[in-house]
């Protein structure tokens, strides 16, 4: 596991280990997308498939670009669109042109509802690698067991995370083998999605 | 066979001729039947344990976190030798703003920039301390830097990168918003743009103009 703002020196390059486990899960987010999608024999897989990528790019093509786009003054000098990156708001602004993108394609190409629940699976997917992969301190434990910093002991929260998402994937080609009714997988992620969240709200510290 | 007996006999019944007619498929469902129900006593377990942990968490004091340089923890404290003279000693009390940057990084330039125009505009509420990373750095090519930038606010001398390596720094330029308590509150890796530093500066004086 890797502190989320150690560095990794490339040459000329400093990136920082969220960063590229940012990208890495990104990567992995696709190829589950796909491989869930074939996997449950979905219609239409490989044009779903295809177009996850666009609407990945676009979400990240807004957050490079968010500070131009929220102060259009900077474009005055040109560098400024390398130089400025992210900012207030641009990740939910990101999360929902991805989520604008998806939805467009999925009435306009008449998509199966059971894209919805590939999605939340590949996402889920990337999340338990990035949460296994990049330490979150939480706060100061009543256990012996966790994270060590400066003596204190505290909330391993990645690994919680981490540990509940890979759980709930798990139980997915358990539970819902017949695939008897569209809705009950979806219902069942997204309501274990709102379980983590709330179990694990007392460990996060707030900032 | 009404009987609670009665039906649980007649379960059994059924169970051994269906498993000695189709071995294979009685195999594969008891299999599946395990399965759920051993991964439904783990979810139930572990959601009891997080439950029982949440509560736990609340018997403990609200100074719960630690000093780290992530965004809800304390802001590590540090002191050194400020450009121009002197020595600085960082202690919360007062919202800051600490910004770590080098003379030849063109990111740097362009944050600068802002900083300074901020420290003229909230310098009375709002600390911005710049921490030059000497030891990715000329001392001369540093203080070159500020002049002609002429950035008026505190910059401190990093020489041995103490601070830089509590705080995981390079990449430069890194900002790290500090409130009055200490607490770290927002950190961007980058060069900052004015609409990010402002509303961001503008949560330190909560939600102030």
């Amino acid at each position: 596991m890797f502190p989320p703002y150690e560095t990794w020196t490339l040459g000329p390059l400093s990136l920082q280990t969220e960063l590229i486990f940012l990208l890495l899960t990104a990567l992995i987010g696709i190829f589950t997308f796909s491989l869930y999608l074939k996997y449950i024999g979905a219609e239409k897989e490989k044009d779903m498939s295809d177009n996850i990528t666009w609407a990945v790019l676009a979400a990240i093509g807004v957050f490079k670009f968010w500070p131009v786009i929220t102060s259009p003054a900077l474009l005055t000098d040109p560098m400024n669109l390398i130089y400025f990156t992210g900012g207030a708001g641009a990740l939910p602004a990101a999360v929902i042109v991805f989520a604008g993108v998806m939805t467009f394609f999925f009435f306009r190409r008449s998509w199966p509802v059971v894209m919805w629940e590939s999605l939340l699976v590949s996402v889920m997917t990337a999340a338990v690698v990035y949460f296994a992969a990049i330490v979150f301190y939480g706060t100061v434990s009543p256990l012996s067991v966790g994270y060590n910093v400066n003596d204190e002991v505290v909330h391993p929260v990645n690994l919680y995370a981490a540990y509940l998402l890979a759980l709930t994937l798990a139980g997915l080609p358990v539970f819902f083998q017949r695939r008897t009714r569209w809705y009950a997988p979806l219902v069942y992620l997204i309501a274990a999605a709102g379980a983590i969240a709330f179990l694990l709200q007392p460990f996060y510290v707030s900032s | 066979m009404n009987k609670p007996a009665d039906l649980i006999i007649t379960q059994i019944g059924w169970l051994m001729l269906y498993s000695h007619t189709y071995p294979e498929v009685y195999k594969g469902r008891v299999n599946v039947l395990i399965m759920k129900r051993g991964l439904f006593l783990i979810m139930a377990v572990s959601v009891g344990f997080f439950l029982w942990l949440g509560q736990e968490q609340e018997n403990i004091d609200d100074g719960q976190s630690v000093s780290y340089p992530q965004p809800g923890h304390e802001a590590p404290a540090f002191e050194a030798g400020a450009f121009g003279g002197g020595e600085y000693s960082w202690e919360e009390g007062q919202p800051a703003v600490l910004y770590f940057w080098t003379s030849w990084c063109p990111y740097c330039q362009a944050s600068s920039e802002m900083i300074e125009e901020a420290h003229h505009r909230y310098g009375d509420e709002v600390e911005m301390i710049g921490v030059n990373v000497l030891t990715q750095d000329r001392q001369q090519d540093a203080e070159t830097f500020i002049r002609e930038n002429g950035l008026s606010f505190t910059n401190l001398q990093d020489s041995e990168g103490a601070i830089s390596d509590m705080y995981y720094v390079p990449p430069v330029p890194t900002t790290v918003f500090i409130d009055e308590d200490g607490v770290i509150s927002h950190r961007k890796t980058g060069a900052i743009a004015e609409g990010e530093l402002t509303s961001e500066i503008r949560s330190l004086k909560g939600g102030g103009e």
